[in-house]
């Protein structure tokens, strides 16, 4: 997919007098420049080093596939959304596997958030450069976008950059949201603690081989067989943009699914937040997985699709998406909401903060229309119905057969779980979602199931 | 235009370059430019031909096309008509662009420098070109950079290029150009690092630019700033090493660096190593020249106490030290600052902050500070940071808890009712296993699942093959040996067809266990067609191949009732991996067994003397030629000799080890991990053999020179918690500790930390298996303290164990002790003094005789004054 970036002038440092970080935006066109925050940081070289975190992940690919060249594939501009007084910067690696988002909190700054939204953020070479040189004693303006009076008396050439925006990219960025909203806190450690952890793991990558990281009684240690309360990481190299950060950190937490299948890693400053959050393996980017498959599958239809629209019209860059305050002010139930709210992070409507434990508003500036077809067995699986290619056998426990293409595979329930005979289900046992032949299978199960 | 187009493809056609520029000279600009579909739709035609011919050779392309006249041909249109993405495209640097685009001045030269650099940076000469000819403007930016840099590589490798100093006498305006490369930070294929890696010093941009420099062409200062400037920019270390070396290289004089005295202490901050290194040694060098501002070096040098590496930070701490002893002063504040180095994980950085802290008389919030970091900090360093406290601070972890709850100290039986292997009942069951196997290669508890409820199931139903038909798709997809036999023996069920050995694949070709698994299976396939739906006696019982004997012998009742004849492999593999009973009544019946009872097995089962392991436990063992029952690692009679191929010094250890056992080193399992646990399910009650294999991949590898994933296989089979550790089984455990590659090397501090917590391993052979590796040079104490390191982070109780192999290897070779014996002098220290532990009379032994030098005589000493 071909995505341009269309800024009315570069993002830029300037160093004469008092210090200049300004921030160009860009709306998906380039029709508007939202301008969002003027102000001033508390600690300068704090943002610097988040935004170069940031930066380190979206420029990074973790994995190159076999058989294909490294498609060289322009960078993507990461992210910015302002709500509820916070700045998110997201980031997703281009090999998919670890998306970044760092937030700054109110306390980081002294200034005026002025406008609410999301949109993308030129990362230019020479403004990265100079975020090296950013200290805390000179002190530090910043301004993410700006404003309509100095835009138009801007003398600065118009920067347009094309990239080629691969379409698992944006899956991805969607994908991940599902998956936080699944984790729990594993545990939490000292920065000095998990610093000193983090410079014992090797240096080299260690894909091949899995690593478990567990808090015991001497710190944090790695091991290769799962133990409770572990937290599942392959490769962890992948981890390296945290060591530079964790100097200046409070504390680490780490979360991940109940079937380890994503991890999330939340270094907190007090005034900041980094959540870097890692694929089960390097090979297997976010854009792969289907834990939103059901939540999608769900929204064209029942109480989901009814109250989809309610929810949504509630949706105003909220900092946190409150699932029990949104139900009582709807008159559902919760899980309906909850189950709306995986729809609307699944649609990029809405991302997942772990450390928090909620929902956010933010619309990723890219076109959404399309955000059903970017999940191609939910499309495979509506196909499936609508030829009539699903044959209930048995409604308790429930089995069918599936006709794809010449096969015919059988979808059965085994300790509540369904279960297909098809070679994707044997390779992933469930764990990256449901096949398509499941999807389709469950549209037929009983309600009460 | 049709007439002109058809015109222009039959010169092209003809391949009659000449009669297509007559065609084009007759045109007027626009109607050129309006041939311009035409001309890519030929072009990209003879592309495809000259395709096709590559892939043909020695044939004619079936229309005739993608002869070099027609590609010369259609170039020199594309030029002509084309845009500047076209010729980028459809050129090469054979086609003589200069004299077309002079004779034509055609659209194609807006914006062709960018073009044909985007294409293919090397594309730089013909750019080159065009700029001295007055042709197209000098391209500006990254595209043009990354041209650049291709420059000199190329001229050096090929004599027919122009060099760089020719190409600035013609092209004046590259001298100002040429600096562009030093501005862009490039990519792993092309950047000043990455283009200077590969290649001969002569051939390097670092050397020529300095010749440039002292030749007068670029002024020293304008070289010092340029690669400051791009060391400020923080690019990866790799990148900004280059920029390192290069400012090395010209070797700024004392005056030079002084000018820049603060660019430098800025530099202090960066992000990246090789910078704060260059930095560091710059500022010393300042600072002993004139002395630097004390408080300005204090906040300059406070990002470096949080680097990770050590020499850096000690390097910080003597700058400091210096400032300190100018203006005390400054001595609480920079106390404050050098806390954080007390995250470093090496004792000594510890020690030296904590003393530069006593000195410098932190104030309370420093003194409060202090409890962060006190959790984790070496053993040696705890007293101290105490003292500095003043108040308690948190006690340290308490050190005899496990980090994870280890079994019971004792071998678990491997026919435990939680291995044991539920055999396939149903038909969905069925379907799903072998879709399963197909996917997974390496399980082969499911393997022989499947593969036994498939010679169960068979002959097969019409549902049964309904149902299996969506598998066969999948057949010939699967290519590993384990699975693949697995869809080989589907295929046979379900069309009889069967797979000979043919010219591309020999049996002698195969790892000796994916031959004996292939006899195996085409056995079976005997089997089902005499004696369908019956189970094949190989078919395990328990996790890790093993067969209980009890329910062996009711196979072998239900084969005399029905009067069934097992195949000789299903037979030998049956008894190999019997599991060792309580039941007296069962044994006594095994023991009474002899090979009359398979019948088909007869040749090569007898009752035999009692040498090795079968013939101990049952009474017999396997007697059988080689060529007809290949299983290195069993004393089958014949294979008794010890093979020394001292490729590597573990070989002689392994012979120590054997102690007149026989264990053959032959590669069993290949280059699959499948197979290399097939093979571990062969003999599961006695994996010697197996683990000898293992030795010596292991062995082989230990540098990580070949990237061998699959010798992991060997590592998993340790983990399982009925397996006692034997000789075989603990030398590869005391080699995998020193292999490179860091997930091995964990596997086995897995293996170590819990066989030692179930009493599965001999320490004290671990001990003499370390020292004897070490002494043989095969491994290194580095690696060694590294692991054990790690081993001790996950289960404290592992101390004791620690001592006293730390206390074997650093005997290793005390005459002349490595210098990376300090290493594990270090985390002997750490363990006995954190654990309050004495050292062995033996180890104080070595210790008294060692010769060692530096941080190891230091380290020598603190352990001898332990009580």
């Amino acid at each position: 997919m071909q995505y341009a970036y269309r800024y009315a002038a570069p993002s830029s440092f300037t160093e004469e007098g008092r210090p200049k970080l300004s921030l160009a935006t860009a709306d998906a066109g380039g029709a508007a420049h939202p301008y969002f925050f003027e102000g001033r940081l508390v600690r300068p070289r704090l943002v610097a080093d988040l935004l170069t975190a940031v930066h380190s992940i979206v420029a990074a690919r973790f994995f190159t596939p076999a058989n294909s060249v490294g498609k060289a594939i322009a960078l993507a501009d990461p992210v910015v959304t302002s709500g509820g007084g916070l700045l998110r910067f997201e980031g997703f690696s281009s090999c998919c596997s670890a998306y970044v988002r760092a937030d700054l909190l109110p306390q980081s700054y002294r200034g005026d958030i002025v406008g609410k939204g999301t949109t993308n953020v030129d990362f230019n070479e020479p403004m990265r450069a100079a975020l090296a040189r950013v200290r805390d004693d000179a002190g530090l303006e910043f301004a993410v976008g700006l404003q309509e009076f100095r835009l138009r008396s801007s003398n600065a050439d118009v920067v347009e950059r094309k990239v080629e925006l691969p379409t698992r990219w944006i899956r991805g960025m969607l994908e991940v949201q599902s998956y936080q909203a699944g984790m729990s806190r594993l545990f939490e450690t000292p920065a000095v603690e998990a610093l000193r952890f983090f410079r014992t793991l090797p240096k080299a990558s260690t894909s091949k081989t899995p690593l478990w990281i567990a808090r015991g009684p001497n710190g944090l240690f790695a091991t290769t067989r799962p133990v409770g309360g572990a937290v599942r990481v392959t490769d962890s190299s992948r981890l390296r943009v945290l060591h530079a950060l964790l100097p200046f950190a409070r504390s680490l937490s780490v979360y991940a699914d109940d079937s380890q299948q994503a991890n999330a890693w939340v270094v907190d400053f007090g005034e900041a937040r980094l959540t870097l959050t890692l694929s089960a393996e390097v090979w297997r980017g976010f854009s792969g997985e289907g834990q939103a498959l059901w939540a999608l599958m769900q929204a064209d239809s029942g109480e989901v699709a009814a109250t989809l629209a309610r929810v949504r019209a509630q949706l105003q860059w909220q900092a946190a998406l409150d699932a029990p305050a949104l139900a009582r002010e709807l008159a559902v139930e919760q899980f309906v909401v909850e189950d709306v709210l995986r729809v609307l992070g699944a649609s990029g409507l809405a991302g997942y903060d772990v450390f928090a434990g909620s929902y956010f508003h933010r619309v990723l500036p890219f076109d959404l229309s399309m955000a059903d077809e970017l999940h191609p067995r939910l499309v495979d699986a509506k196909a499936l119905i609508e030829a009539g290619a699903v044959k209930r056998l048995r409604a308790d426990p429930f089995e069918a057969d599936v006709a794809s293409g010449d096969s015919a595979y059988r979808v059965r329930e085994v300790d509540g779980e369904l279960r297909c005979t098809c070679p994707w289900f044997a390779k992933h046992q469930g764990e990256r979602g449901p096949c398509k032949h499941v999807l389709a299978a469950a549209a037929l199960r009983p309600a009460a199931n | 235009m049709p007439d002109k187009a058809q015109a222009l493809e039959s010169a092209v056609r003809e391949g009659d370059r000449e009669a297509v520029l007559g065609i084009l000279r007759n045109l007027e600009p626009a109607q050129r430019e309006a041939l311009r579909a035409a001309v890519v739709r030929l072009a990209k035609r003879i592309e495809k031909a000259v395709t096709w011919l590559s892939a043909n050779r020695g044939q004619q392309e079936p229309d005739g096309w993608g002869t070099g006249e027609q590609t010369h041909a259609v170039q020199a249109a594309v030029v002509v008509c084309g845009t500047a993405r076209d010729v980028a495209e459809f050129t090469s640097s054979g086609t003589d662009i200069r004299s077309l685009a002079k004779e034509f001045t055609p659209a194609s030269l807006r914006g062709l420098g960018e073009a044909l650099l985007e294409s293919r940076p090397n594309r730089i000469y013909e750019v080159q070109e065009l700029i001295v000819a007055g042709l197209i403007d000098r391209p500006q930016g990254e595209t043009y950079a990354r041209g650049l840099l291709t420059l000199w590589p190329e001229a050096h490798a090929h004599r027919y290029r122009p060099s760089v100093e020719k190409l600035m006498e013609l092209d004046p305006g590259l001298k100002d150009a040429l600096p562009l490369m030093m501005e862009f930070e490039g990519d792993g294929d092309l950047s000043l690092a990455a283009v200077d890696k590969y290649r001969a010093p002569a051939a390097q941009w670092a050397l020529l630019l300095h010749s440039m420099c002292e030749h007068g062409t670029y002024s020293r200062a304008f070289l010092i700033d340029k690669t400051l400037d791009a060391l400020e920019r923080g690019w990866p270390a790799f990148r900004s090493g280059w920029f390192s070396a290069f400012h090395e290289m010209l070797a700024p004089s004392a005056e030079e660096l002084a000018q820049r005295s603060p660019r430098y202490l800025g530099l202090l901050g960066s992000r990246i190593s090789p910078t704060v290194k260059l930095a560091l040694g710059v500022v010393k060098l300042l600072d002993q020249a004139a002395p630097i501002d004390e408080r300005v070096l204090l906040s300059a040098l406070r990002p470096v106490f949080t680097s990770a590496v050590k020499a850096q930070v000690e390097a910080a701490l003597r700058l400091l030290d210096r400032a300190i002893k100018r203006a005390p002063a400054l001595a609480t504040e920079a106390a404050a600052s050098i806390v954080p180095a007390l995250a470093h994980g090496s004792a000594d950085v510890q020690e030296q902050v904590l003393m530069k802290l006593a000195r410098w008389n932190p104030d309370t919030a420093t003194r409060a500070l202090l409890a962060d970091y006190s959790p984790g900090i070496a053993a040696v360093n705890r007293d101290a940071i105490r003292a500095l406290a003043g108040a308690p601070v948190a006690a340290p972890a308490p050190e005899s808890k496990p980090a994870i709850a280890a079994p019971a100290p004792c071998a678990r039986d491997p026919l435990d009712s939680s291995l044991r292997v539920a055999p396939i009942e149903t038909l969905d069951e069925l379907v799903e296993g072998v879709a399963y196997v197909f996917e997974n290669d390496t399980d082969i508890d499911e393997f022989e699942r499947a593969l036994a409820a498939l010679v169960r199931f068979s002959p097969l139903t019409g549902e049964a093959r309904e149902r299996l038909t969506p598998l066969m798709k999948r057949v010939p997809r699967v290519k590993k040996p384990v699975s693949g036999e697995l869809a080989l023996f589907l295929r046979f069920l379900m069309t009889g067809e069967r797979v000979e050995p043919g010219i591309h694949w020999r049996i002698e070709n195969l790892s000796y266990a994916h031959r004996e698994l292939y006899f195996r299976c085409v056995e079976l396939m005997d089997f089902v067609m005499r004696s369908p739906g019956c189970v094949p006696l190989a078919t395990p019982t328990h996790r890790r191949g093993f067969i209980d004997p009890a329910v062996l012998m009711k196979r072998l009742a239900d084969y005399q009732v029905r009067g069934l004849k097992p195949g000789v492999r299903d037979g030998c593999q049956a008894i190999l991996r019997l599991a060792l009973t309580a039941n007296p009544e069962v044994m006594q019946a095994l023991r009474a067994l002899d090979g009359n009872v398979f019948e088909a097995a007869d040749a090569c089962i007898r009752a035999a003397g009692k040498r090795d392991a079968l013939s101990t436990r049952f009474g017999w063992r396997i007697v059988a030629p080689t060529d007809l029952w290949p299983l290195p690692g069993v004393d089958v009679g014949l294979n008794s000799q010890i093979v020394i191929a001292d490729r590597a010094g573990a070989h002689r250890v392994m012979a120590e080890r054997a102690e007149g056992r026989s264990c053959v080193q032959h590669n069993v399992g290949g280059r699959d991990e499948g197979c290399i646990l097939y093979y571990a399910s062969m003999l599961p009650d006695d994996m010697e053999g197996f683990f000898a294999s293992g030795v010596v991949a292991f062995a082989e590898n230990i540098g990580w020179w070949e990237a061998r994933w699959y010798d992991r296989a060997y590592l998993k089979q340790l983990l399982h918690p009925d397996l006692i550790l034997g000789p075989m089984a603990t030398l590869l455990i005391a080699i995998a500790l020193a292999v490179k590659e860091p997930g091995q090397s964990a596997m086995a501090v897995d293996a170590l930390v819990q066989a030692r917590a179930e009493g599965r391993i001999d320490v004290s052979l671990l001990a003499r298996d370390v020292r004897a590796l070490l002494a043989g040079g095969v491994t290194t104490c580095a690696r060694y303290a590294k692991s054990l390191q790690a081993a001790l982070r996950i289960d404290v109780a592992m101390g004791p164990a620690l001592i006293e192999v730390l206390g074997s290897a650093i005997a290793a070779r005390p005459e002349e002790a490595p210098k990376d014996t300090s290493a594990l002098l270090e985390l002997l220290l750490e363990v006995a003094l954190a654990q309050g532990r004495t050292l062995p009379a033996e180890t104080r032994n070595v210790l008294e005789v060692m010769k060692i030098s530096g941080k190891g005589a230091a380290l020598r000493g603190k352990l001898l004054r332990l009580p």
